[in-house]
């Protein structure tokens, strides 16, 4: 992994004024860490050689001085980290945002997204503020520190030149050695890591079969081989630290030694050799601070990485017309859909007349396609081949926002937004009157439900709709559909993904009533596993059966 | 905050700690380690300091000898001591963490049904508080305790060569490694406190975004979600950013003490050795002593700021620890085997709240498959929780045959009534392990025999991947079966065993496990009413207490709860 990703530096500008903002400090930190011993060295000496505390008085209070600005430095710095930080953090997760939002709806983890945008990034708060200042500085440190040394005692900076270099070699050597051991170690731990959780998740499991005094023994004995491999891990891993440690300890007390000795033949003064003895573990600091805080700082990076992998990952383009919105018979010509990373095309060459003001019911097993040919009528997923005409007219030369204005689609599993009950159901037109808002949730048989919350249409339903039930839930996107169906321009398309799939009875009974409601007299597709809905609907309705194309075993997930 | 309440909250990390007593002695060994570390970068300062200074004074090289090999030695002993500290402390840590994990384990298995931990998120939460006390006793047990040793070992150095040198060093260590971190990690509370609730907003707002985005897109209506998003995120920022004012404040105080104690030594130190107090040698001590001392104080300011958060762990943990077993201590003596009635009557019980069971009566003669139905929330689940003696009943009776099972221990019960628990949980396993779970002699041929009859085509060397992630909703719940009938229990219960699975799919598992469990008296507990026709008897319950019971048709009949909701079956193909 990169110690400064250049695409962090490009996408972000906030990083490139840290960056700076960051080495004028360094800059500035290294001049008073050497003011500092030059300061000390001279106290010290002059005070041996005699001279009292009048004599001093100013170069004391010079150190003061230097503590004072050290400490406003390193406060000063560390709240610009922070705020470059926010700021970083806040272009990247907006530019993540948008990207993933625009364009037709895509199939991804959410929640692995909205991990990714909040606590992953703030890892990002240790690379900035702890790490890229403390890189900047190992740099910057060591070299003043040896050209002062160099200036003042040769042998020590020939000391110190020699094992400066030996520490980033070292480690790199040590990583590259222990790199491939403990990525396997890693996977090992994880493994039995996950076993805890495991055991203590499946609990109600092992009691029921009488099986949970003897698992304790088997916690016990996988948490032991958990912690010899963890052992085996970290002594490994702790190696780079200890030949860090040991350069540089060993160096100070090498240079101690031998300014000592040169001291001692009166080869050098007190002042000068004190400046060194100050100043040899100054070169070293940094460069353990930077490898301390290298493994934190990682994860950060690691999120910003992920970023960019999304920010890579484009979404499929749309064959965008500017025509009006058609209306009349909806017809399929030889369509095939095909989902990217998967050899079977969802529908193969299907031909289809979706009669103007009739509902047709499409029913099939799952995987038959039922889902996709929604999509494709509210434009989430292109044709490989083949046309849709609206009246005639071709859909791809109408403009896309539109023909999603004259359809209304109650999916599977509608979401609900951390929003009022009035605002989900004006989704889709946020300007309705109360009055269009009422009547849509009288026809989705909402009107208990509404009786039912505290604040009627004025409550917020909390995140994905935690307040209400599933069938309530549906009930509400049965809501929007009305809704949006009584402000189309033109007689919407209703578009219906297995109504009452999961649904309690009593639940299932009124979206059952509802979508009677909805379909009647309109254009209208419900997709179903369940043929008993033809029973429900109009006897001029249209049945559609779609057969999937591969043999389908039982015991299929959903 | 009361001070009673600040007691109780401190309490969960001096509990926490006190998980490690048994692991006393490595940590003292790691304290100790720990202390030499830190002593020989502290010490080689000081040490060297010394040896400059004196050989200043030109003596003979024979007076510096001990001092130049205490020297080279100091420059090794940091980093090996520092290693096998590292070692040490991690080792005895992670003893500590394997002494939780079975406190745990053993008080878990002890609460069962454990309904309050039952929830992936909580489990998941609970191991890692679990795992919180290796990093607290590495990171906020022995960094304060050999800075501490260290810091009186270099204090008494100080002030053995001028008194107020010693004390004005003492009072630089304890202000930069006790009060500013402490502070510091108060101080941040604040803004803690205000990122947390502003990235919530955040977080919901982009939930809203990515999860509804097909909602969204539809309708039309994703510029205004990610504009929602956009004020959240702005919001977040414009906190972070006037926090960060108050999070620098920790290391500016820091290093202003660090710069001030230095200052003040120079004062000191110069003003003694113009009183004559000191010589220039020991000057050269103190001074450079006071310089280094501040690493041993640098740990600190991150084992204080993980305080709050391993309080929080602790707090969640002994919540657990001190929760109460479920089950009160009863009779071991076996229920004796073999089919018998079992009669339920009057059966109460209740969490905290109002009763769940409300007087409940039931029957299941011997071979019987009976149905429990009622909407969400009517105490099904509570009954299949007594039937599995995962919780006490508060008053009725259970009996099977002529044995009170109420009066048995869980584990004499379970001998005689087993079957699927909602969720039943699937081992990240083979499938032979997590058929042998329930009968651990079983042969090949018997696991095979009990596969065929869930209708599972399945090899005993298959994985089943973590939580089952390998078999599809219906495998697992066949496989939960197959388990069950390896008992071979006297009664079996079945709670939800169709809950999550397509329509389909269910009617297919539901023949099946009926089919399997011919013969024997079976307990059905279910929400849903597809494939109650096959069921002997069926009972209606709400509000805890049967409302009607009778046979499938005659509850059709009567125009009670279960009439006029369609036994919706799909007829898709199978």
């Amino acid at each position: 992994m990169k110690p400064l990703d250049p695409r962090l530096l490009r996408t972000a500008s906030a990083v490139r004024t840290h960056l700076l903002v960051a080495t004028g400090c360094g800059a500035a930190l290294t001049g008073l860490i050497l003011l500092q011993a030059w300061l000390v060295s001279r106290v010290v000496a002059r005070a041996t050689g005699g001279a009292g505390l009048e004599e001093l008085a100013l170069v004391i209070a010079t150190v003061a001085a230097v503590a004072v600005a050290r400490a406003g430095l390193a406060y000063g710095a560390e709240a610009a980290a922070l705020r470059s930080a926010a700021k970083a953090k806040s272009q990247l997760r907006m530019r993540l945002v948008r990207h993933v939002t625009a364009g037709v709806p895509r199939d991804r983890d959410a929640g692995e997204l909205v991990t990714l945008a909040t606590r992953g990034l703030d890892a990002l708060d240790d690379y900035f503020a702890r790490y890229l200042p403390q890189l900047v500085l190992a740099v910057m440190v060591p070299v003043a520190v040896l050209a002062v040394i160099a200036g003042a005692d040769w042998v020590s900076a020939v000391v110190v030149a020699v094992t400066l270099p030996l520490i980033p070699l070292f480690m790199a050597l040590v990583g590259m050695h222990t790199q491939a051991r403990t990525n396997r170690q890693w996977a090992l731990l994880n493994r039995l890591g996950g076993h805890f959780l495991d055991v203590v998740e499946g609990l109600p499991t092992l009691a029921l079969f009488r099986r949970a005094k003897a698992e304790a023994a088997l916690v016990r004995e996988v948490t032991d081989r958990h912690r010899e491999a963890t052992m085996g891990t970290l002594r490994v891993a702790f190696l780079s630290a200890f030949v860090l440690e040991v350069l540089a300890t060993l160096a100070v007390a090498l240079v101690a030694v031998e300014i000592g000795f040169r001291l001692l033949y009166g080869r050098l003064d007190l002042e000068t050799a004190l400046l060194v003895l100050i100043l040899a573990p100054e070169a070293y600091l940094p460069l353990r601070e930077v490898g301390a805080r290298f493994h934190a700082s990682m994860e950060g990076i690691a999120a910003a990485q992920q970023v960019f992998t999304a920010l890579d990952d484009r979404a499929a383009s749309l064959t965008a017309g500017t025509g009006t919105a058609p209306a009349g018979d909806l017809r399929l010509h030889g369509v095939t859909v095909r989902h990217p990373g998967r050899e079977r095309p969802a529908l193969d060459d299907l031909d289809l007349i979706l009669p103007a003001g009739r509902t047709t019911l499409v029913t099939g097993p799952s995987g038959a396609g039922k889902s996709t040919l929604l999509g494709i009528l509210l434009r989430f997923v292109e044709p490989a081949t083949g046309r849709i005409t609206v009246g005639g007219h071709d859909l791809a030369d109408t403009d896309v926002d539109r023909w999603r204005r004259t359809t209304a689609w109650v999916p599977q599993d509608p979401h609900l937004f951390d929003d009022t009950l009035a605002g989900n159901i004006r989704l889709g037109e946020p300007d309705a009157p109360m009055e269009a808002v009422r009547r849509a949730a009288g026809l989705a048989e909402l009107d208990d439900v509404v009786a039912g919350l505290p604040e009627g249409y004025a409550t917020r339903l909390g995140e994905r709709g935690a307040r209400l039930s599933a069938g309530q839930r549906q009930r509400v996107a049965l809501a929007r559909a009305f809704l949006r169906a009584e402000c189309s321009p033109v007689p919407p398309l209703v578009l219906l993904d297995e109504p009452t799939a999961h649904l309690d009875p009593d639940n299932a009974a009124a979206v059952r009533r509802a979508v009677g409601r909805l379909v009647e007299g309109r254009t209208a597709v419900i997709a179903t596993h369940d043929p008993a809905w033809a029973d429900e609907l109009p006897a001029d309705a249209e049945l559609v059966r779609l057969d999937a194309p591969a043999p389908v075993s039982g015991g299929r997930e959903r | 905050m009361s001070a009673a309440r600040r007691a109780v909250r401190a309490h969960g990390v001096v509990r926490m700690l006190g998980l490690a007593r048994p692991r006393g002695g490595l940590f003292a060994l790691g304290v100790l380690l720990g202390a030499v570390a830190t002593a020989s970068g502290v010490g080689l300062l000081a040490l060297a300091a010394w040896l400059i200074a004196t050989a200043a004074t030109h003596p003979l090289v024979t007076a510096l000898g001990v001092a130049v090999v205490l020297t080279r030695a100091l420059g090794v002993t940091r980093g090996v001591a520092r290693y096998l500290e590292r070692l040490v402390t991690h080792d005895a840590a992670l003893r500590t963490l394997a002494d939780a994990r079975d406190r745990v384990y053993a008080r878990l298995a002890a609460t069962e049904p454990m309904r309050r931990f039952r929830s992936g998120d909580l489990v998941s939460r609970l191991v890692s508080d679990t795992d919180a006390t290796q990093d607290l006793l590495v990171r906020g047990l022995t960094p304060p305790l050999s800075a501490l040793l260290v810091g009186g070992g270099v204090v008494a150095l100080s002030t053995a060569l001028l008194a107020e040198g010693g004390l004005l060093l003492a009072a630089g260590l304890v202000l930069a490694g006790v009060a500013v971190p402490l502070l510091a990690a108060r101080a941040g509370r604040g803004p803690g406190r205000r990122a947390t609730s502003a990235r919530a907003e955040l977080s919901t707002a982009l939930v809203d975004a990515l999860q509804g985005a097909p909602d969204l897109v539809a309708y039309g209506a994703m510029d205004r979600a990610v504009a929602r998003v956009e004020a959240a995120d702005a919001d977040l920022t414009r906190t972070a950013r006037r926090d960060a004012r108050l999070l620098g404040l920790g290391a500016g105080a820091t290093a202003l003490l660090a710069g001030l104690t230095l200052w003040g030594s120079l004062l000191l130190g110069v003003a003694a050795v113009s009183d004559g107090r000191l010589g220039p040698i020991p000057l050269a001590v103190l001074v450079l002593t006071a310089l280094a001392a501040f690493e041993i104080v640098a740990p600190l300011p991150a084992a204080a700021a993980r305080l709050g958060a391993v309080r929080a762990s602790g707090e969640r943990l002994f919540a657990v620890l001190d929760t109460p077993p479920q089950v009160r201590p009863a009779s071991d003596e076996p229920v004796p085997a073999g089919p018998a009635d079992l009669r339920i009557r009057d059966l109460t019980a209740r969490y905290d709240g109002p009763l769940v069971l409300d007087g409940l009566d039931l029957d299941v003669p011997a071979g019987a498959h009976v149905a429990v139905v009622g909407p969400s929330g009517a105490g099904k689940s509570t009954l299949a929780a007594v039937l599995f003696r995962f919780r006490d009943a508060e008053a009725g009776s259970v009996r099977l045959g002529g044995t009170e099972l109420l009066d048995r221990s869980p584990d004499a019960v379970r001998a005689v009534v087993s079957g699927v628990p909602q969720d039943p949980h699937v081992f990240d396993s083979t499938v032979r392990e997590n058929l042998r779970l329930a009968r651990p002699g079983a042969t090949d041929d018997e696991l095979r025999a009990v596969l065929a009859r869930v209708r599972l085509d399945l090899d005993l060397d298959d994985p089943v991947g973590i939580r089952g992630s390998r078999l599809s909703g219906g495998m697992r719940q066949r496989l939960a079966l197959a388990r069950a009938l390896l008992t071979d229990p006297a009664v079996l219960v079945l709670d939800e065993p169709t809950a999550h699975l397509d329509p389909a799919t269910r009617d297919a598992v539901l023949d099946d496990l009926l089919d399997a469990a011919a013969g024997r008296a079976t307990v059905l507990i279910t929400h849903d009413l597809a494939g109650l026709e096959r069921m002997d008897h069926v009972y209606v319950v709400r509000e805890g207490r049967v409302t009607e019971h009778g046979t499938p048709a005659e509850l059709l009949a009567d125009g009670g709860w279960v009439a006029g909701r369609p036994l919706s079956r799909s007829t898709a193909d199978r």
